[in-house]
């Protein structure tokens, strides 16, 4: 029913720990993970806005789209014969269904206190004034002219102080995150895309 | 190319920069900016969630309403040993010295007990007279304005919407006249801050929540943060009290029609699709078409109507900027049997179904040869 393009994406953030740890496999280069990453995010969220069956495992679709931007990346940059790229024996790109890619999690567990201790620690680790800043922000909600004012550090410091806070904020991982081993690539269709409003 | 550090960067900053000043220009403008790379709007998606979920640090807030930065440097972690077994491995933490509790559970309930310790929403008979000295705060169709009130609390007010404030040493008060506000209270045990809508307050004395009257005069009142008190101006005294109860609390929305109060829990994602308009969007996830339909209607001039009684209850879900009722119809129209029919003068859209004949060929019913009737000047532009 839900036509909400934002969906897959959202849930594949959750499985960022994995994603991260496949793409790993794929390059040591943790600048280029970081590429892999951004465009498999980027392609998650394409497949939300297009139409097809709904996906049954975002965990197996996001790391389906990891290998296949991972494959892609492998062929522009290493000038490789294409038969060797795609033949199994002749890449360092591991088959999904060697990984994790089972179904999501069923009504996920959040460890909500871990989760609190690790932003705590995140934000602890930044530098002092930053620090101040987003705690004002974040804990007792003050606006960045209230911050300003409060702190006596222009306006444009506040904001880049939170601009530091919101990049590191995406590095604190969701709770829950762990590797489970075994499972295969699983889609399964709901029924076709025209017949969704009528089995609503 | 612009890297993935770059792109992140720079959706950081975006962020961050809409936090402090949301013009529709800005609004654009960063429109521009997701929409000319895939990349950019999944990194701006993947910080906003990242961020919003560091909305979760105010648990933190001690309940005597003492600020201090340097908060979080003296929070300490623990897991008391035996304790973790026996509340199923909850953790808990302690403050080192200002929090005078010392070790506080952080579970919700406890959370809301300290809360409520700090003595917040006294209900009473609450007078309100006409006097001068009001502010007035107005947003046409489609406009939505962050507005800060004297006392550093702030007002975000939705489509259509109208309110007035006034503050005086004693009190904060606010009376919405119509439309919607979703109002972050400055914390002042001293000066209760109240909102008055249709015959109905809301008392607060440094809290999170919106206000709505909806189109049958009813009011809404959703809670995002801490507790407030509902009640009603100048009833008989004392009687608010036990005819609506002590209030709600975070995560708690009321529907207030005559003297009848329906409190129930929302969850986080209904809690986030309410309040999508505070960015410029309406998320659905199982409304009726009907509904919908409606709430485009708050926020545009040019109107939607459904033709068809038969595509009124269809569930649908998604998000969508809420000005820009094109791509919703055209969402439809892409993913379900609906149709549009534009009206020439270009001021509204009527949704119809589509229907197949046994040849497969799609056809509308108002169209069909079988019932022909004096086509509308609506019909007739549509085709």
């Amino acid at each position: 029913v839900a036509i909400n393009e934002e969906r897959y994406l959202l849930k594949a953030l959750e499985f960022e720990g994995a994603l991260r740890a496949y793409l790993m496999g794929c390059t040591r280069d943790e600048s280029q993970v970081e590429e892999l990453l951004q465009e498999t995010y980027a392609r998650v969220l394409g497949a939300g806005s297009a139409p097809g069956p709904e996906v049954l495992s975002v965990r197996t679709l996001a790391l389906t789209i990891a290998r296949t931007v991972a494959l892609q990346w492998l062929r522009q940059n290493r000038t490789l014969p294409i038969e060797l790229v795609t033949g199994a024996d002749a890449c360092d790109i591991p088959e999904v269904s060697h990984l994790s890619a089972g179904p999501d999690h069923e009504g996920e567990i959040h460890d909500g206190e871990r989760e609190l201790s690790d932003l705590v620690t995140a934000i602890k680790a930044l530098p002092e004034e930053c620090r101040r800043v987003v705690t004002l922000r974040k804990v007792y909600g003050y606006s960045q002219q209230q911050i300003a004012a409060r702190l006596q550090i222009p306006q444009d410091a506040v904001e880049r102080h939170l601009t530091t806070a919101v990049l590191r904020s995406v590095e604190v991982r969701i709770g829950g995150d762990a590797d489970q081993p075994g499972g295969t690539v699983r889609f399964r269709a709901f029924g076709k895309q025209g017949d969704r409003a009528e089995r609503a | 190319v612009q890297s993935a550090r770059e792109i992140a960067a720079v959706a950081a900053a975006w962020l961050i920069r809409v936090e402090r000043e949301a013009t529709p220009e800005l609004w654009d403008a960063l429109q521009v900016w997701i929409d000319s790379h895939p990349r950019h709007r999944a990194e701006f998606i993947r910080q906003r969630t990242a961020w919003n979920r560091c909305d979760k640090l105010k648990m933190l807030r001690p309940g005597d309403g003492t600020i201090d930065a340097d908060l979080l440097s003296r929070i300490e972690f623990t897991t008391p040993e035996g304790e973790g077994a026996a509340s199923g491995g909850r953790g808990r933490f302690g403050a080192g010295g200002d929090l005078r509790d010392g070790a506080v559970d952080l579970s919700r309930r406890g959370w809301l007990a300290l809360t409520a310790a700090t003595g917040i929403a006294i209900l009473g008979a609450w007078y309100f007279a006409l006097q001068t000295g009001w502010d007035t705060y107005r947003t046409a169709v489609g406009a939505r304005q962050l507005v800060t009130l004297s006392d550093g609390s702030t007002a975000d007010l939705n489509t259509g919407t109208e309110l007035r404030v006034r503050m005086s040493p004693g009190r904060r008060e606010v009376l919405l006249e119509h439309g919607e506000a979703l109002f972050r209270v400055a914390h002042d045990p001293r000066r209760p801050f109240s909102v008055t809508a249709q015959s109905r307050v809301v008392r607060a004395v440094g809290t999170e929540f919106c206000v709505r009257i909806r189109d049958d005069d009813r009011v809404e009142v959703l809670v995002t943060e801490g507790r407030v008190a509902l009640g009603m101006p100048g009833g008989p005294a004392h009687s608010s009290a036990s005819a609506f109860g002590n209030g709600i609390s975070m995560g708690e929305i009321a529907m207030l029609s005559d003297r009848k109060v329906d409190v129930r829990h929302v969850g986080t994602q209904e809690l986030d699709r309410r309040l999508a308009w505070t960015s410029g969007r309406l998320a659905f996830q199982g409304e009726t078409l009907g509904q919908a339909v409606e709430e485009f209607n708050r926020y545009n001039v040019r109107q939607l109507t459904i033709a068809d009684a038969s595509i009124r209850q269809m569930r649908i879900g998604g998000t969508f900027s809420s000005t820009d009722p094109d791509s919703f119809v055209a969402a439809l129209e892409h993913s379900f049997r609906v149709a549009a029919i534009r009206a020439p003068d270009g001021r509204g859209v009527s949704l119809i179904a589509r229907h197949r004949d046994a040849g497969g060929n799609e056809f509308h019913r108002s169209l069909r040869p079988s019932t022909v009737r004096p086509a509308s000047p609506a019909a007739r532009a549509g085709h």
